[in-house]
């Protein structure tokens, strides 16, 4: 590694059990990272072997060029094992879905939370048997969900009426969401990869409910507010 | 007056459309309407039967849009009642036989010879369905206080609404006072709660409904039975008469054993 450069502006290196982060400084210019990157690879190497990198990029915004590069001038030029990519921002991490590479795994839950990010979807009427709302962010029914309409969203999903039809929640399989129903009235929920069946005799039946996940279950608790 | 044309459906099957599309077809007709019922119902037949002019049949519609026969030859009219006229179905054909199209020109053409257009609607939601809809303004829906109808009820309605039919009015049918008031039978409020639309109608669960069936004989021709008094009081709903809606505890009481728990308090 160069040794003109500040500290907090080189190259680092981190390593957790068998894998190696190597955390790129997200204002470093990129001809300069390039060569630096090159050099790490040569001083390192002996560290480099037999352990899956990490690549950290911070809040750096690259391209598929830019990848494709890495792949050519790192990883294959120095026999590199590459595990998966660290990136803040959303569109580099879309760059690095797009070419088949893995993010890891804090970055492809952050990943799917911006995909969701869109507005959310207020519907101003009730929903009737075989109506089907399907959102990748949060929906608000100002009405009701009849007995056959299904209400499917990726974030958070919120009924003002009576809730008769079936709800899911957090449909890419996130389970940190909530239904919420002015009167609950519905005989299955799913939330996540959770499915809840109930009867009429739930105590919470008819009443305002939300509907969380709790320890791996899904707790039903009667809204009082 | 503008012709009307009205689609009488359910989606669930066996809930009354065909009964309701008789008995308002001879309601309308005998408050002086030129009336014509359409069976849409192609290939399952039935409003011929229910109408009791199944021996009256020579073609259907099928043979009209098929260059069979003319419109005139087709429509099969009721003696006993004028201005009264029945399009039928096709028994030996499927509901394949005939176009979105089609359906549509033939409402047009009968648009301009009646006053009222009824077309009794297969079950179900698919090409059917669509076909029997396409050439209405407005609809009938008519459910039972049961769960699944209203659900399919519900279904309908709002494919009614994204075609654009309106109005859309609700017939309940079969309604049983008695198991209304033990809480084991929806009332008209639980169903009204959940397919929000206006109600044109309650229709009393009813024995006379099944003898006029099997009779050929619409109980609008002068019944005196609850049922009939219902279906008379829709079809003077439908032409903007204010007839206020029947009490159907007061029928269940009537009768002479309703009499004497009267005089025994029982």
């Amino acid at each position: 590694m160069s040794s003109d450069l500040p500290i907090n502006e080189k190259i680092s290196l981190k390593g957790s059990a068998n894998k190696l982060k190597v955390i790129i400084p997200e204002n470093m210019p990129e001809g300069t990272m390039w060569k630096e990157l090159d050099h790490t690879a040569l001083d390192a190497s002996n560290l480099f072997t037999g352990v899956d990198l990490v690549i950290h990029l911070g809040g750096r915004v690259i391209s598929r060029g830019f990848l494709l590069r890495f792949l050519k001038d790192f990883v294959i030029s120095h026999d590199i094992r590459l595990s998966s990519w660290e990136a803040n921002d959303e569109s580099s991490r879309e760059a690095i879905l797009s070419m088949g590479l893995n993010l890891s795994r804090k970055d492809i839950k952050q990943s799917r939370r911006s995909a969701r990010r869109s507005e959310t979807l207020v519907i101003h009427s009730s929903l009737r048997s075989g109506q089907r709302i399907e959102h990748d962010g949060d929906v608000l029914i100002i009405g009701h969900v009849n007995d056959g309409a299904e209400v499917i969203a990726e974030g958070n999903v919120s009924v003002m009426g009576k809730l008769k039809g079936l709800v899911h929640a957090g449909y890419n399989s996130e389970e940190d969401r909530a239904i919420i129903a002015a009167s609950f009235e519905t005989k299955q929920v799913r939330l996540g990869t959770k499915v809840s069946t109930l009867s009429e005799e739930a105590d919470f039946w008819g009443r305002y409910v939300i509907v969380s996940p709790e320890k791996g279950s899904l707790l039903f608790k009667e809204l009082k507010i | 007056m503008d012709s009307r044309v009205i689609v009488i459906t359910s989606g669930k099957g066996g809930v009354g459309k065909t009964t309701t599309t008789a008995n308002l077809s001879v309601g309308l007709a005998k408050a002086g309407f030129r009336v014509v019922a359409i069976d849409a119902d192609i290939g399952l037949r039935n409003l011929d039967l229910i109408m009791g002019l199944e021996n009256r049949v020579v073609y259907n519609f099928i043979d009209i849009i098929e260059g069979n026969c003319r419109l005139q030859q087709a429509l099969v009219r009721d003696k006993r009642v004028e201005n009264l006229f029945l399009l039928p179905a096709a028994q030996t054909r499927t509901k394949d036989a005939v176009s979105p199209e089609q359906m549509v020109t033939l409402c047009e053409e009968l648009r301009k010879e009646f006053d009222f257009v009824l077309i009794d609607c297969p079950a179900g939601i698919e090409g059917g369905f669509r076909n029997a809809v396409i050439g209405a303004d407005e609809a009938l829906v008519v459910t039972t206080p049961e769960v699944s109808a209203v659900r399919d009820a519900d279904r309908i309605i709002g494919m009614l609404e994204s075609m654009n039919k309106s109005p859309i009015r609700l017939i309940i049918n079969r309604v049983r006072p008695n198991m209304v008031k033990e809480g084991e039978m929806l009332d008209v409020d639980d169903v009204l709660d959940v397919l929000a639309v206006k109600l044109i109608g309650v229709i009393p669960d009813d024995d006379s409904v099944i003898k006029s069936a099997n009779s050929g004989e619409p109980l609008t021709f002068g019944s005196k039975s609850p049922a009939s008094q219902a279906f008379s009081n829709i079809a003077s709903r439908l032409v903007g008469v204010d007839v206020p809606l029947m009490d159907l505890n007061a029928n269940e009481q009537s009768g002479f054993f309703a009499g004497l728990k009267k005089i025994f308090r029982i």
